[in-house]
Formats: structure tokens, sequence, C-alpha cells
């Protein structure tokens, strides 16, 4: 006997019951996040309101406040208004500056999201090209040249690459614009940030399962039926390796969004990552809530979609 | 088997014996000596009389400050070497924190079936949608500075992956033989679990850990180039580059000596976690 019992096989259902699982889920992790991120900004510090104005108005005002945003409510009430102000699609007024967060976040989402776009462009064209270039040269010197470069790259916290290319760029090579929103010459520098940190692990990733995959028995098999080394290497391997990538690209989101507070931050950029730095230095809850959820929904969505391309790449894993 | 079917013929030959651990653990040695044992050249703290030039310009690298000094008078390698005890320490118990919070989650999900199993593996899943540095900065911000709170940020929302790994170790291995043929001899579960299977799967936990500390000492360092981990005047490279950033242009070695040291401990530990794994891996896998 084992110490697990094997998992049920799940019966065969098809693609919308496939498709139906993934969107209760989605739901469920929305859910989650938003109720932790509620408990984690409204109750541990127990007075939003003072910690935020503290000292700076009269007890009364305080009082009145509290009593406009609901504040004076007990917090299982306060839950239900914020999760029935969510369906109305409103997620409240920002304490700092009085802006609706919803429009706040709309407002500046276009900015992110081409950023995410550019940045996962670069990040996967360096990428998967040093991590194929370091598999075809593997053993050789210009391997461990690659990969030695994608280690040390890998240690780099976007907020300092960016730093370095502002100083590369701003001071030495004056070519792009180093701070500011507006043109694709603005995007150059955030994406070019972005696509250094980020594909030094695709590179990696990419490279150990190709390394793998190379000597796997049916890349083998096709080259003894005469095929071209370049199609076995596109149609067989690298196909093969590419599922880990794709992996990784969902969780690289969460990198990104996170890394992109920073990169933001360097470059002056007016995306939801600047909103959310500083919604946190300001103790804003609303907007952080606010924040955390897009941020959650765009990351299970994305997760979602990539679930959904999978059987593209990979016919084993249809979907039941 | 001849070499044509092998394919390349690289693949033929036998895997070397990795120089990697030689290289990391020397560098890191050499690290630790520098940031532990060597006494600073000043107080790192101390705004020095002669720290500044006439004109109150902080000073270039020199002979006299290697890594010259900040817009206070302050001598840059002393800092930076005191940040770098801090970080260190930070990544090493930050990422002891996150391995044994994620390894416990992970043993528990792996070992049981029914609902805590499927609970936990739920609440895992869950929270990798979490944006992880949002919630850190949030939580930093809730609980206040310091380097206890630090540590439980860095714990609450790294130990995900330790988790999902462990719990995919501990299944992987409940299948094999040898469980089972515990399981008939009378042992009891938990025993198996923990004197059996938990030693087969350490190697995979020392991975998990050693790859944390690069990991937290990059989240440390952005929560504090963001200004919400550790405060000043108490110096860590986050917080020295943030500082340094206003002067990026006329005293780049602000930025740049606090940085370097940064990418060269985090890639010196890569270098351990990449030893370890090799060590780990079973089976002939070649160069990798």
């Amino acid at each position: 006997m084992t110490l697990t019992r094997p998992r049920a096989v799940v019966p065969a259902s098809g693609f919308p019951r496939f498709l139906a699982g993934r969107l209760v889920w989605l739901l469920a992790a929305v859910v989650v996040v938003v109720s932790a991120t509620f408990v984690l900004i409204y109750v541990i510090p127990a007075d939003p309101v003072s910690a935020v104005l503290g000292g700076r108005i009269q007890a009364d005002q305080i009082e009145a406040i509290k009593a406009r945003y609901g504040f004076d409510l007990p917090i299982w009430q306060q839950y239900l208004r914020f999760w029935g102000g969510l369906f109305r699609g409103d997620l409240g007024f920002s304490f700092a500056t009085q802006q609706d967060v919803g429009q706040a976040i709309a407002a500046r989402a276009g900015a992110t999201a081409a950023l995410a776009v550019a940045g996962l462009l670069l990040s996967l064209l360096i990428g998967v090209g040093t991590g194929v270039f370091a598999a075809l040269m593997r053993g050789t010197w210009k391997d461990r040249a690659a990969m030695g470069t994608v280690v040390l790259g890998m240690g780099v916290p976007p907020f300092l690459m960016g730093l370095v290319l502002v100083f590369v760029f701003a001071y030495l090579l004056p070519v792009f614009p180093v701070s500011g929103y507006g043109s694709a010459a603005h995007l150059v520098l955030p994406a070019l940030t972005i696509g250094l940190t980020g594909g030094a692990y695709y590179a990696r990733l990419l490279r150990g399962r190709l390394v793998e995959v190379m000597d796997a028995d049916f890349v083998r098999a096709s080259r003894s039926r005469g095929m071209r080394e370049s199609a076995v290497f596109v149609r067989h391997t690298l196909r093969n390796s590419f599922l880990p990538v794709l992996t990784w690209m969902g969780m690289d989101l969460g990198y990104f969004l996170s890394g992109v507070i920073a990169v933001e931050a360097i470059f002056a950029w007016p995306g939801i990552g600047t909103l959310a730095y500083r919604a946190i230095t300001d103790y804003d809850t609303p907007m952080i809530v606010g924040t955390v959820l897009v941020s959650a929904v765009a990351i299970v969505t994305v997760n979602l979609i990539i679930d959904l391309v999978y059987p593209l790449l990979d016919p084993r894993m249809a979907h039941r | 088997m001849t070499a044509l079917m092998q394919g390349p013929l690289v693949a033929l030959a036998p895997p070397r014996a990795s120089r990697r651990p030689l290289v990391g653990g020397v560098a890191l040695a050499l690290l630790v000596v520098l940031f532990y044992v060597l006494p600073t050249p000043y107080d790192p703290n101390e705004q020095l009389a002669d720290g500044l030039s006439p004109i109150g310009f902080p000073l270039a690298p020199g002979w006299t400050h290697p890594f010259g000094t900040d817009p206070l008078g302050r001598d840059e390698l002393s800092r930076a070497i005191v940040g770098g005890r801090l970080s260190l320490l930070i990544g090493v118990v930050g990422s002891l924190v996150a391995t044994a919070i994620g390894s416990l989650v992970g043993l528990l999900a792996g070992s049981t079936v029914g609902w805590l199993s499927n609970g936990l593996m739920r609440f895992t899943d869950i929270f990798m949608a979490f944006p992880y540095l949002l919630l850190a900065a949030a939580l930093q911000s809730v609980l206040g500075p310091g380097i206890g709170n630090l540590l439980l940020v860095v714990g609450a929302v790294s130990w995900v992956n330790a988790a999902r790994v462990v719990t995919a170790q501990v299944r992987a291995e409940s299948s094999l033989d040898y469980v089972a043929a515990l399981r008939t001899l009378g042992v009891p579960r938990w025993r198996v679990l923990l004197r059996h299977l938990l030693p087969n799967i350490s190697p995979q936990v020392m991975v998990l850990f050693t790859t944390g500390i690069s990991y937290t000492i990059l989240l440390e360092a952005t929560l504090s180039f963001l200004g919400l981990g550790i405060q000043p005047p108490t110096a860590t490279w986050g917080n020295m580059i943030r500082e340094g950033q206003a002067y990026f242009s006329s005293a780049p070695w602000l930025v740049l000596a606090p940085g370097l040291l940064l990418v060269v401990v985090v890639t010196a530990v890569s270098l351990i976690s990449d030893a370890v794994s090799d060590r780990s891996s079973k089976g002939l896998k070649g160069f990798r």
C-alpha cells in the first residue's frame, strides 16, 4: 500500500466542462485573493483613517470621514459592501486623490499593457534566441559563455537593469528618451529592461529542455528517417521544448507585474505599477485593493488562455 | 551502441565533473570573509570629516575610498559591506522560513488524500495568482519596517514554489516500491514520511532553499529600493541604490558599487544552487 491512493480518474467530459471548471477556478482565485487583500489591508491596521490622516485633522472630522467611507461599520459589513460595490463595477474612491479607483486603473491599463506586450516579446526574442544558440552549441565555449551571461543576467533585478540602461542611454549614448510616455521611442528602454531581465529565465529554461529533447528517441528517429537537420530541430525539438516556456509565460506575468512597479517608477511610466506603488506609500487602501484585484484577474486570465493554448503545441494535452 | 545512433557526437562525451561548485563556493566563501570577518575600513554610518570634496561633492572611488563616498560623506565600501551582511542574512533566514513553510505544506498536501490535500493544493494554486511584490509591499507597509517583519513578508509570499515542488516530489516518491515495502512491514505512515521519504527528497529541498536565497536577496533589494524594506540609516544594497539614484549622472558609483555586489552575490548563490541541483539530479544528463 502506498501513502496516497491514485487520484480518481476524471470522467471524459469534453471541452465545455473543462472550460467551466477553469472559469470556476478563476472566480475562486479572484475571490480568495480579494478577500485576503481585504483582510490584510482593512483588518490589520485597526484604523486606516487615523493611519492616513492622524494628527492632521480634528477627531470629529475623522469620525465623519469614517462614516462616509463606512469604516464605522463592523468588518463583515464593510466586506459585504465592498463586494456589493464590486458587482456594480464600483471599486470605491481613492483616499489620497479622490479619484474613482476603477477609472484610474482603466486610464492606466493601456500603458502597462503596452509595456507588458513589448517586454514579453523582447524577453522571448532574447530568451529563445540565446537558448537555441546555447543548445545548438552545447558543450562548447560559446554555450558556456552564453549561459554564463544568462546566470549573471538572472542576478540583476529589473530596477538595477533599468538604472544601468538609464545611465548608458541618458549620459553615454543619448538615443532613447529615458523617462515619460507617448511615443514608441519612450517604450524602448522600459521594454528592454524587462526583456533583458526576463529573457534570461527563458534562455535557461529553453536550453535545459532543448538539450534533453535533442537526445530523445523520437528526435533520433526523425533524423534516421532522413529528415533534414533544420526540420528536425524546428518541427520536433523546438516544438517539444516549448511547453515549459509557455508555462513560464503564465508565471512570468506575476513576476512582470511585480518588476513593473520598480521599472515604471524608474522610467516615470504612467501605468498600473506606479499607481500601485503610490497607493502603497500613501496607505491608499481602496487603490491597493483595486490594483491587486486587477492584477490577480490579469494573472488568472492569462494562465487560463495558456491552458487553452497547450493542446495546440502538444496534442497529448487535449482537454478532457 | 554506435555513434551514429547517438546523434550528435557530443552526446557520447561522458558528463564532466562540474567545476561550478568550486567557482560558486569559492566566490561565496570570499564574500562571507569580506562581509563578516574583515573589519569595515570605516564606520559605515559615520559622516567622515574628509568624506566630501571641498565643494561638498561625494568623493569618486580612489585609494582611500575604493567605492567612493556618498553625499553625506560616508564610506561607500563600508556601507556596502554592512549592507551585504544584512542582505545575506535576510536571504538565508528568509529562504529558510519560506522553504520550511512550503515544505510543511507540501508534505501535508503530498502525503494525504481528500479534502486536506485538495484544499492545500488549491490554496497554493490560488496563491500563485497573487502579484507577489504588490502583496509583499502592501504587507510590509501594513506591518511597518523592520527586519523581523521583512522576514515575515518574505515567508508569506515565497513559500508557494517550495510547496508545489515538495507536493509533487512526495507524490512521486510515494508510488515507489520502497514505500510500499515499508508499509507492508508495518512501518507507520508518519515514520515512512519523516524517516524515509523526507531524506529522499531532501536534495530537492536543498535546491529550493539555495534558489530561494537569491530570490529573497532580490526581493529584499527591490523592496528596499522602493523604500518599503529596510529603512535608512541601516544600509542595505536596495536602499543604497535608492539613495544613490538621484546622483546617478554625477556619481554613478553610488548605484554601481552596491549594484555590482548584489549581482555578484546573487550569481554566486545561483552557481551554488546549480551545483546542488547537478548533484541531486539522477542519471546521466550530460553537460548542462
